[in-house]
């Protein structure tokens, strides 16, 4: 009865957690990957991994959990991407981008390295601010200012030679 | 090289007001994310240095890009599938049993090493006590055949034999 009592409370707090999570890490995910069913993969893999050793500590869902969830993913992200390229090195299929310029422009932007991806998806696509990019990524805001302007630096670079800019 | 660097301009913020001090700050200028102080700073660069201009427009044009890349990004879901919810949350709920899914193989390659491992005990330890020689003093033990005799002398489990005879 009481391990009943408790795994249901259990259950519906990974629910809330899941519900408040799942749209933003998607997302991110997705703008990473590009792929609807890797993003879904990477989620998964996330939550599995974050969330089941910190469940059962009181303070759960604690303060810094989306910062976590989101390295989580892009880790998670990180891998998947890897594994799809040693796939794509053997040969198989894998989906390249059509020649749209929206489509050229992402594939820029995934082709930055992965620290400079990340704070281009956080600063300019999901609109966070410096301190919550720094309490993600763990670099200090002064980096980060740096980092992002290099990046779109870079990204303009290649958007001027790809004839889009 | 930017013009208030070129034209000689006296400038009292001699160290923020460089090119390579200005041009990281424009995305954050441009966003307003910078404080009043810094942002007057900016601006004032900005109104004097052609080359920060032409930086700050290629800044601007780029964000424009990235912003329509993204709205035009194929819509994903905002939901996770109903399998993946279960799997999640039977990992919630099942932190060891999850764990045990998740390495599987690791397991499986313990097991198969503690199997044999016990196995091989059991099998000496069986072995060990069926056939292995008596232990204790070791003793002579005398076997008449027709005439000859042979002496042995060692830990045998001969000593039970001879002893069981009358």
């Amino acid at each position: 009865m009481n391990k009943d009592s408790h795994r249901d409370r259990t259950e519906k707090k990974a629910e809330a957690v899941i519900c408040e999570y799942e749209g933003p890490l998607l997302r991110y995910a997705m703008q990473i990957l590009g792929d609807n069913s890797l993003a879904q993969d990477a989620v998964e893999k996330a939550f599995i991994q974050l969330c089941k050793n910190r469940i059962k500590e009181t303070d759960f869902p604690y303060e810094n959990l989306s910062a976590e969830l989101y390295r989580a993913v892009h880790n998670a992200a990180v891998g998947l991407i890897f594994r799809k390229k040693a796939v794509r090195d053997r040969g198989r299929k894998i989906p390249l981008a059509s020649g749209k310029p929206e489509e050229e422009v992402m594939r820029i932007v995934r082709e930055l390295d992965f620290k400079e991806q990340q704070i281009v998806i956080f600063k300019i696509f999901e609109q966070k601010s410096n301190l919550e990019i720094s309490r993600i990524t763990g670099m200090n805001e002064e980096t980060i200012v740096i980092l992002l302007y290099k990046s779109v630096i870079k990204i303009a670079a290649r958007l001027k030679k790809a004839g889009l800019l | 090289m930017s013009e208030d660097k070129t034209n000689g301009e006296p400038r009292s913020e001699k160290k923020i007001m460089r090119c390579e001090d200005i041009q990281p700050l424009l995305f954050d200028y441009m966003s307003r994310e910078l404080g009043e102080g810094r942002a007057a700073i900016v601006r004032e660069h900005l109104r004097k240095c052609k080359t920060c201009q032409v930086v700050a427009k290629d800044i601007q044009a780029t964000l424009d890009l990235l912003h329509t890349a993204s709205k035009a990004e194929p819509k994903q879901t905002e939901r996770l599938t109903d399998k993946r919810r279960k799997k999640i949350v039977w990992a919630f709920t099942h932190p060891v049993m999850s764990w045990m899914a998740k390495h599987m193989f690791f397991i499986s390659v313990i097991a198969a090493i503690i199997t044999i491992i016990s196995v091989a005990a059991f099998m000496r330890f069986m072995l060990e006590k069926h056939f292995a020689p008596i232990k204790g003093k070791p003793i002579t033990v005398i076997i008449v055949n027709r005439g000859q005799t042979n002496m042995i002398q060692e830990t045998s489990n001969i000593q039970s034999e001879v002893q069981q005879r009358p």
